[in-house]
């Protein structure tokens, strides 16, 4: 098991003031804080490896995932701004070697709000289903063999937009997991149906029985 | 001659690969013990084709144009990338005869995958000296723009870029030289290009050709030399590959009949961008206590105990030499390898280390003896030579021209071969991508499909691309990505492909 180190200072940076709104609301909402984040540290399996990348307003990290293990990240609000929303970007490398199917995030705290994009290198269509509104399941059409970009991670893509968190406030410690679904190996699936084909057998065997009983 | 060498320079050698492997994690670790089953052929007379762990190929459409430019097994995907006649990021054609191809650099930029890529032009001569790559530019090296006769020598090579999963640019990195074939990448970042000529003519310019040239992966940073890496040798080069370990360099020589295995041991020990141009020791491989051994004709896994012997003439003209099968046309450093007992293959080209073993093709294609192509294994640590593979036919393999070796392990081969030859029935309809099984036999894991009208290229903005039937056009520069992913490789008609898919169900 890792677990990785969260930096040695917090990144707070205040943000300025840039909606007019803000100035018509008075001094209260001038004192209004914006988002301020700290990551608290995450848990992975072998060689997966994280890296944060926490900045105002926005949850942002890489995995790169050597293993199907899932990895638990740690975030800490320091202080809201109920004006803005939160954001959440990722890249998801993939090194296991393996096809993906999915990767399913799952929040102990908060909610999902705008699901932003999600960008395959090579192509193909993520459908991304809510059960409630703390886990969200991004299905590929076809196995995922590289990386995908969760929202606006890399900055370069066209039309990528991050996704939001709602629900949360200064004081919130929120854990985000992400886990993986991956295509079986080919001798997964030859020893699941070598299981099939002796169940079969028995059931014939069973079969064949049952008239003589 | 004793075999001295500096820790601290295996470990700077070592250090580009192994950051590779720190930065990219994967399977890669995996390596080690895949090399060592390539070596466990199973003895007989030759090679059989056998059935592709992967699954029968079919057409498969490029994701980049949509065309079906190759058939692939089921699951695997592609997409193309600078078609000949493309417009490259420096405003310039990309030039055709795409072959040997290299990744030089694979880094992360900020939170980008960044892998960068060298590629060998294979053009010989042309009248118009426009057609020199890059011959309108000044910031573009060029090794010669003098006439040889009544021609220009537009050989060079582009600088390819692939960022998280697409491709990004390509530009014109050097020029004015002849043919550059198979080549290779450095331990430390640049690409070695690669003259497949024997010639003693010069050119106006007073140069002659028939050398190595180093490529920087970053030409607008540091231009390539145009100062031939002299030591390496004047002879028709193919491949060279480096082994990390010890720094030297393992040489091919498309000669035929007329070429060995050469090994380069450079003065600088540490390494770097033009370094090699500091000089070294060029050798030939030779069988030990047989001279002149003629190794065209193995059985599978048949093994050689090997030594070297020294050229101390590298840049020595070229001339017919009389040998045991007859008179040959030979480099220079040949008829002096050869002089001191070298050992005689058909044609080497394709040339990887991995592991301390260094694989090499010899894509010698005769009907009588059957000959279609050989792959050697050289362990490095025992310096014993083994057939691996030995195609007698040409459905088994196809004169193998360049090869690589997987992170896992498997050896790939491209196949460059004719329609004539032993097994030519049923006939050859198409080139493919073969891999060498760890007994020795092969399977198929891609097939040539490039067959499109004028229309239907242009129809997808390939103006500049070659209309017709290419499926017997060569397969060149395969490569693999350090992490193992995705398997760089050219169609020579003049297409780059990336191809990624599910590696794990077979050996590559």
């Amino acid at each position: 098991m890792n677990r990785a180190i969260p930096p040695t200072h917090t990144q707070q940076i205040t943000m300025k003031p840039i909606l007019p709104l803000i100035a018509l609301l008075g001094a209260a909402l001038a004192s209004s804080p914006a988002w301020s984040l700290s990551f608290e540290g995450a848990i992975s399996q072998g060689a997966t490896a994280v890296t944060p990348y926490v900045d105002t307003g926005l949850i942002s990290f890489d995995i790169d995932f050597a293993n199907t293990n899932s990895v638990s990240l740690d975030f800490r609000i320091d202080e809201d701004d109920l004006l803005q929303p939160l954001a959440l970007n990722a890249v998801l490398r993939n090194f296991t070697g393996l096809g993906l199917n999915s990767y399913t995030l799952s929040l102990d705290k908060g909610a999902f709000g705008t699901i932003g994009s999600v960008t395959r290198q090579f192509g193909g269509t993520t459908q991304v289903t809510l059960s409630g509104n703390q886990l969200a399941q991004l299905s590929f059409n076809t196995p995922e063999y590289l990386d995908i970009e969760l929202g606006n991670a890399l900055g370069t893509t066209p039309g990528a937009f991050n996704w939001t968190l709602t629900g949360l406030q200064a004081g919130d410690r929120v854990n985000l997991t992400v886990s993986v679904g991956a295509v079986p190996e080919p001798e997964a699936i030859a020893l699941m149906l070598a299981g099939l084909g002796v169940l079969g057998a028995c059931r014939l065997r069973g079969a064949k029985r049952s008239p003589q009983a | 001659m004793t075999d001295s060498f500096d820790t601290s320079r295996r470990s700077l050698l070592k250090g580009g690969s192994a950051a590779i492997a720190a930065a990219f994690g994967g399977p890669i670790a995996a390596m080690a013990t895949r090399v060592a089953e390539a070596s466990q052929c199973a003895p007989a007379a030759a090679s059989a084709l056998g059935v592709s762990p992967y699954g029968p190929t079919a057409p498969v459409k490029d994701l980049t144009t949509g065309l079906p430019l190759i058939e692939l097994p089921a699951g695997f995907s592609y997409k193309s990338h600078g078609w000949r006649g493309d417009i490259m990021s420096d405003g310039l054609p990309t030039p055709g005869a795409h072959d040997g191809m290299g990744v030089v650099v694979s880094r992360r930029v900020g939170r980008s995958t960044e892998i960068i890529l060298v590629r060998n032009h294979e053009l010989s001569t042309s009248s118009n000296a426009a057609n020199i790559i890059g011959g309108s530019r000044s910031n573009v090296a060029k090794y010669d723009t003098g006439l040889t006769g009544t021609n220009y020598q537009v050989g060079g090579n582009t600088n390819l870029i692939w960022r998280d999963g697409n491709w990004v640019g390509s530009y014109a990195s050097f020029g004015g030289i002849y043919r550059p074939c198979a080549g290779g990448s450095s331990t430390w970042g640049s690409w070695l290009s690669n003259e497949e000529i024997r010639s003693n003519s010069i050119s106006s310019t007073g140069k002659k050709h028939g050398y190595i040239f180093e490529i920087p992966a970053d030409t607008s940073l540091n231009a390539a030399s145009t100062t031939p890496i002299y030591d390496m040798g004047r002879m028709a080069h193919e491949a060279s590959a480096i082994d990390p370990a010890t720094g030297y360099w393992y040489l091919t020589e498309d000669q035929g009949n007329a070429n060995t295995l050469y090994r380069f041991l450079p003065n600088n020990i540490q390494g770097g961008l033009n370094s090699l141009h500091a000089g070294g020791r060029l050798q030939g491989l030779k069988v030990r206590n047989v001279t002149n051994a003629d190794l065209r004709d193995p059985t599978l896994c048949q093994e050689f105990s090997v030594e070297w012997v020294d050229v101390a003439a590298p840049d020595m003209d070229g001339a017919t030499l009389s040998t045991r099968n007859g008179n040959v046309s030979a480099s220079g450093p040949y008829i002096q390898a050869y002089a001191n007992g070298a050992a005689i293959f058909g044609a080497t080209e394709g040339c990887w280390v991995a592991n301390g073993v260094v694989f090499f093709t010899d894509k010698q294609v005769t009907t009588t003896p059957a000959r279609a192509g050989r792959i050697w294994a050289l362990d490095l640590a025992t310096q014993t030579l083994k057939a691996i593979f030995v195609s007698n036919s040409l459905q088994v393999g196809n004169s193998p021209d360049n090869l690589c070796v997987s992170p896992r392990g498997g050896v790939l081969f491209c196949e460059d071969g004719g329609t004539g030859g032993p097994g030519n029935t049923p006939a050859i309809t198409a080139q493919h991508l073969k891999v060498v099984t760890p007994q020795g036999g092969s399977y198929t894991f891609a097939k040539h499909n490039y067959d499109f009208t004028r229309a239907q290229l242009d129809a997808v903005g390939k103006t500049g691309a070659s209309a017709g039937n290419q499926r017997n056009s060569e397969w060149a520069g395969c490569v693999f990505s350090p992490d193992g992913r995705v398997l760089f490789v050219n169609l020579y008609v003049g297409v780059t492909l990336a191809i990624t898919g599910p590696w794990q169900n077979g050996t590559l």
